[in-house]
């Protein structure tokens, strides 16, 4: 007898790999952006408090800690659950090192974003040839 | 569960083909129920308030975001773990629910519904002599 739910579980592995994303990913998944000077992050956090985001760098990482705490709900059956709960962490190697202090991030409609500059002492310098 | 990447809309299921080049994924939901309601949580992150759709018919609940897509100026996607879209999923409501009465809020990218069940009402039937 073929299990419909099996095909689909091949599906949607096969989806995955051929997506084109990092299967390496955990949660939550992270985009990064760069140009010469200077590069984003983001990543899709919805329902956390921006107390609950901890972002912190060295050298040329930055680690981005969230939890995600359920909802409160008394007296509940639970039907269904697919949303991730619990604390989470991720580390992302950057371009290059990065000047903390001129580093921004964002949260809005459950997307952070995490905008940062190239630090000065990282820059390529111009080597003149005689 | 936490490598779990999201899934794409199933193009065939018979809907009108968007023209767009615009991805739709389903969301991920968490269901629970209590004595006099059924709470629903979809994570729709990216979209804001005035992009999500709710929708009731016979007893089909629809779920649709629209996402602002995120463009930096300067800046190219150097890496990416997960997609930018659109949301759309459906749900058959049990007659128990009072679809008059079901409440959606969005909040950072996180869709609220509340479904009352129907109250027990005991009405009184006149009986006619004809």
């Amino acid at each position: 007898m073929i299990w419909l739910d099996d095909i689909r579980h091949i599906e949607n592995g096969l989806n995955r790999i051929f997506s084109g994303f990092s299967e390496d990913a955990g949660y939550p998944g992270l985009n990064l952006w760069t140009g010469e000077d200077r590069a984003l992050v983001t990543a899709e956090v919805p329902g956390v408090q921006s107390d609950n985001i901890d972002i912190s760098m060295k050298d040329n990482s930055l680690t981005i800690s969230v939890e995600r705490k359920a909802e409160e709900i008394s007296n509940a059956r639970f039907l269904r659950g697919e949303r991730p709960h619990g604390k989470f962490a991720r580390t992302i190697r950057l371009p290059f090192r990065v000047d903390a202090s001129r580093t921004e991030a964002t949260f809005k409609n459950g997307v952070l974003t995490i905008s940062m500059h190239r630090a000065e002492e990282d820059k390529p310098r111009k080597i003149k040839v005689n | 569960m936490l490598t779990e990447r999201k899934e794409l809309q199933n193009q065939e299921s018979g809907k009108v083909e968007k023209i767009e080049k615009r991805r739709t994924y389903v969301p991920a939901v968490d269901i629970y129920e209590s004595e006099n309601e059924v709470k629903l949580f979809a994570d729709l992150p990216g979209v804001p308030e005035n992009g999500v759709d709710v929708s009731i018919e016979k007893n089909i609940l629809t779920i649709e975001g629209r996402v602002n897509f995120e463009e930096f100026e300067g800046l190219k996607k150097s890496y990416a773990e997960y997609g930018v879209g659109d949301y759309k999923r459906s749900f058959t409501i049990s007659n128990e629910i009072d679809a008059d009465r079901i409440e959606a809020i969005m909040k950072n990218g996180v869709l609220s519904i509340t479904l009352p069940k129907l109250q027990p009402q005991k009405k009184k039937i006149e009986v006619k002599a004809v």
